[in-house]
């Protein structure tokens, strides 16, 4: 077994050490997390659409940041796209915007050829009411003419651009009967079924259509986000990419604030197990990540760490959840383990006892948080559980890694 | 002068004298009676007072007269286009550099030198790579242009030289040489009244040489009014030739419809068709825009069939638009311009044949780059054609009830100083459209079309597109006269065809026979 096993006592010390002085090394700390992510490509999800079409909508109610945030965010990547990874000191996703479509005579190739590289979903988006979608469905057309088992799904936006005026959103969500039932306003089942039609066969397996309608609170539509689930049970339906799984956790994990945490604590969890894996960087190590995950965590909740918050929160932690019991429960799962970058098995260990650890820490912290901002002290038996838990899931969650080709 | 005495017999001449001399006499009675009650010296300044006014009099008169003239010059044609303009500045040009000592009346040949001049430099700037540029003239257009400028110069000298209507080239001469010869006999009696009467002799000498000059000055003013509006003449007529705008028959150009309007008018089905050439007003835009909505809208009634699907317009189709303050017009329904059904070829006839450009653009599409693109190839190609004036084009922004927040509609809403958020996103998707489509933000005029919800049209569009009318039939005038132009060429060389058949068919007959 790998040394890390043997020096578990160590390691909590040097948490400690990170977590009271956290800015030893940020700029290598960052670079090594780069380092460490870019071992496992990001998944990516391919945004195509015109101008105004709801990408960014799209991005902002998928991961619940900011628009501005967002449009700060972007990065260019290739001639005709730009990125956005999310979240952004340690991404669990990659959206690819393609900028420009329909304005410039819009080559694929490019974008196909980066996509053709790492996971991802293609997801067009288009008004409801813009029917002429010629461009969109010219890009389409060519990436399942390539590759027709990629997934597709197309978002028709801004619905109530095509309801009469003062019309409210229907409730239930009806849009995936089929045919689309008589309560949808006719106009708007034509200019669906129209844009549809347009597109036509592709080859590959059907295109899934999903109506949504993402507005601002201040729109006055109820709700603001109309149809989300319904994207999101399509994200799932036709693509591997278990991006619920990364942007949202578990379907039970309904608090704001958790949701916000778990794509933090994925990515670092991420990032963790790279950096365990890779040779490099011990300067840096797994608690420097670990240690920059609190902090993020920290800032989410509203909370700042001190001396005697890292005490308390180790001491609860520590007493039970010893080295041996780490060492039971991962090699448990390592047991069912297949190697998946080609590295020796202790390496793939260490990575995985980096990845989960970091991933069950990051669950605890947020229990803690949580529980100190309800004003009440965290139940230890409560906490160890859920680090107990959350080391398996997180090793069963690293296993096999979404950014992997299945 | 001697012949003017000798057809007179002397005894008669005595007898004239003798009739006279009683009325003759009382000048120096009256003089002597004035002059033995000591009031001949109120009666000199009586005279000199009445002298001073009657001079002033005619001073006034002569500055009306020559301010008649100058309101009597040939101005440039308000349809010209902007090359016709500039020709039109080199006329004006020539026409303040004649001065009168250099081209005097009297020399016919000067005059004729002086016309060719203008001819010439108006032909060179209308064929600046040609070596005689005059030799470009067809021999029928030439006699036109002698024909029109003599014919204008007729009407404005009659009009406005008194007497003209009596007067001779002859007498013009005459006038000239007598004006001499009056001198000459006036210096004889000058000298002779000054050994008479000294002083009254100065005083009339002062008072002559006053009224000399004065008919001396008007007469150079006629004299420069006629060299100049006989430059601008044959200016004008040689810039109508060259610009194309002169054609070999004499109609009113837009008294009748071009065959095309003629069609379109037919098609619009109206019972009494109009004989006014219709103003053309085109609406363009990309599919779905809200072209047909947009015409429901100025009709003030449903006209056109509109969809919330593209494509419902399947070609261009004329309508026939009638509305207080403006003339007859046909408006022109067409296909999204980013759509099959409206290919270049038919944009370009449509853009071509356009006295008013409306262009329809969705507020919230903000993808504009294709949009622009056929934009500027329309400004191309009209631009290809400096001999006519480019359409006046009105940006018609619709959809802003789309605009974010999208369950507000309280209109009116006030651009200049927006109160809500509405207002002030409608004005920035405005301010965005004149960019995006390189427009005046003046020509930009935002719109709602929505079943129910029509607002600004009435106010602010209707108004806009009456403020451009007069432009817009200045763009008609040019392209009516290309069409005549074209028929006409196509006439004469008809006939010339059909002549030389006729002669063709004679041609047998004449070498058998």
């Amino acid at each position: 077994m790998s040394r890390d096993a043997n020096h578990w006592p160590d390691y909590w010390r040097r948490l400690r050490e990170a977590l009271l002085n956290p800015r030893v090394d940020d700029r290598a700390l960052e670079g090594a997390l780069r380092a460490a992510r870019a071992r496992q490509p990001l998944p990516v999800l391919w945004l195509i659409g015109k101008t105004q079409a709801g990408k960014t909508s799209i991005i902002r109610a998928l991961t619940g940041s900011e628009t501005a945030e967002i449009g700060n965010g972007f990065q260019p990547c290739t001639r005709t796209a730009r990125f956005y990874d999310f979240p952004a000191e340690a991404p669990v996703v990659r959206f690819l915007d393609t900028r420009g479509l329909g304005e410039v005579a819009y080559d694929p190739a490019e974008d196909i050829h980066y996509c053709e590289s790492q996971a991802h979903l293609v997801l067009a988006v288009m008004k409801a009411a813009d029917i002429r979608q010629d461009a969109v469905f010219d890009v389409l057309r060519a990436v399942r003419q390539r590759h027709p088992e990629w997934p597709v799904l197309v978002a028709q936006t801004g619905l109530h651009e095509a309801c009469p005026p003062g019309g409210e959103h229907l409730l239930p969500y009806p849009y995936d009967e089929d045919p689309l039932p008589p309560r949808i306003p006719t106009d708007l089942v034509r200019a669906l079924t129209a844009q549809r039609q347009r597109l036509g066969k592709v080859p590959g397996a059907a295109v899934r259509w999903t109506p949504i309608d993402l507005t601002l609170p201040e729109d006055g539509y109820e709700p603001a986000n109309y149809g989300l689930d319904a994207l999101w049970a399509a994200i799932e339906a036709v693509s591997t990419l278990r991006l619920q799984a990364l942007l949202q956790g578990d379907a039970g994990i309904r608090d704001v604030y958790d949701r916000a945490a778990h794509p933090h604590i994925v990515g670092h969890a991420l990032a963790a197990a790279g950096v365990g894996a890779l040779p490099l960087v011990d300067m840096v190590g797994v608690p420097a990540v670990q240690a920059k995950l609190l902090h993020s965590l920290a800032l989410l909740y509203g909370q700042t760490w001190n001396g005697r918050m890292i005490s308390e929160f180790l001491g609860l932690l520590g007493a039970g959840v010893g080295v041996g019991y780490v060492a039971r429960t991962l090699g448990r799962e390592l047991v069912k383990f297949v190697p998946w970058w080609g590295q020796t098995v202790g390496m793939v260990w260490g990575a995985t006892v980096s990845g989960a650890t970091t991933y069950a820490l990051g669950k605890a912290a947020a229990y803690y948080f949580a529980a100190r901002q309800k004003g009440g002290a965290a139940n230890p038996d409560t906490l160890r559980q859920i680090y107990a838990e959350s080391l398996a899931n997180g090793a069963r969650f690293l296993k096999n890694p979404p950014g992997q080709r299945p | 002068m001697k012949t003017l005495f000798s057809s007179f017999d002397r005894l008669r001449l005595l007898a004239l004298l003798l009739w006279t001399l009683p009325i003759l006499a009382l000048l120096p009675l009256g003089m002597f009676w004035l002059w033995q009650n000591r009031t001949l010296s109120w009666w000199l300044i009586a005279m000199v007072l009445c002298s001073a006014a009657g001079y002033g009099l005619q001073y006034v008169l002569l500055r009306r007269d020559r301010r008649l003239l100058e309101r009597t010059a040939t101005a440039p044609d308000p349809h010209w286009s902007p090359r016709a303009e500039a020709a039109w500045a080199t006329v004006e040009r020539l026409a303040e550099e004649a001065k009168p000592e250099e081209w005097p009346l009297s020399e016919g040949g000067k005059l004729w030198t002086l016309g060719q001049q203008t001819l010439e430099s108006v032909a060179r700037y209308y064929h600046p790579k040609q070596d005689r540029p005059l030799l470009e003239l067809t021999v029928p257009h030439t006699l036109l242009i002698i024909e029109r400028a003599s014919r204008d110069l007729r009407a404005d000298v009659t009009g406005h030289l008194p007497l003209s209507h009596r007067l001779t080239l002859g007498d013009l001469l005459r006038a000239q040489r007598w004006k001499d010869a009056a001198g000459r006999l006036l210096n004889l009696y000058r000298a002779g009244r000054l050994v008479i009467n000294p002083a009254d002799a100065l005083l009339s000498e002062a008072w002559g040489h006053l009224r000399g000059q004065a008919y001396g000055a008007a007469w150079t003013d006629v004299h420069r009014w006629l060299l100049r509006e006989y430059v601008r003449k044959v200016g004008y007529y040689a810039i109508e030739l060259y610009s194309g705008r002169l054609t070999l028959t004499n109609a009113e150009r837009t008294a009748d419809a071009t065959p095309a309007s003629r069609r379109d008018l037919q098609q619009a089905a109206e019972s009494a068709a109009p004989t006014r050439e219709p103003l053309r007003i085109v609406v363009l835009g990309r599919a779905n825009a809200g072209k047909s909505s947009l015409i429901n809208a100025l009709f003030g009634q449903l006209t056109v069939a509109t969809d919330v699907l593209p494509d419902t317009t399947a070609e261009l189709k004329p309508y026939r638009l009638e509305h207080e303050g403006l003339d007859t017009a046909l408006i022109f329904d067409s296909p999204g311009c980013d759509t099959a059904l409206l290919n270049d070829k038919a944009l370009k006839k449509a853009v071509l044949a356009a006295d008013l450009l409306l262009w329809v653009c969705a507020a919230h599409r903000p993808d504009r780059q294709a949009e622009r693109e056929t934009l500027d190839a329309a400004r191309r190609w009209l631009a290809a054609r400096p001999d006519r004036r480019p359409p006046p084009l009105l940006i018609v922004v619709s959809h802003i009830d789309q605009l974010r927040p999208p369950r507000e509609w309280r209109p009116p809403y006030d651009l200049a100083n927006p109160q809500s958020a509405k207002a002030a996103n409608i004005r920035a998707a405005v301010e965005q459209v004149a960019v995006d489509l390189a427009a005046p933000i003046a020509s930009v005029i935002p719109v709602c079309l929505a079943e129910g919800r029509v607002y600004n049209v009435v106010d602010a569009l209707w108004a806009a597109i009456l403020e451009r009318q007069d432009d817009a039939g200045k763009v008609r005038f040019l392209r009516c006269l290309a069409q005549r132009q074209r028929e006409e060429n196509w006439a004469l060389l008809r006939q010339q065809l059909a002549n030389a058949g006729r002669w063709l068919t004679t041609l047998p007959g004449r070498v058998l026979g």
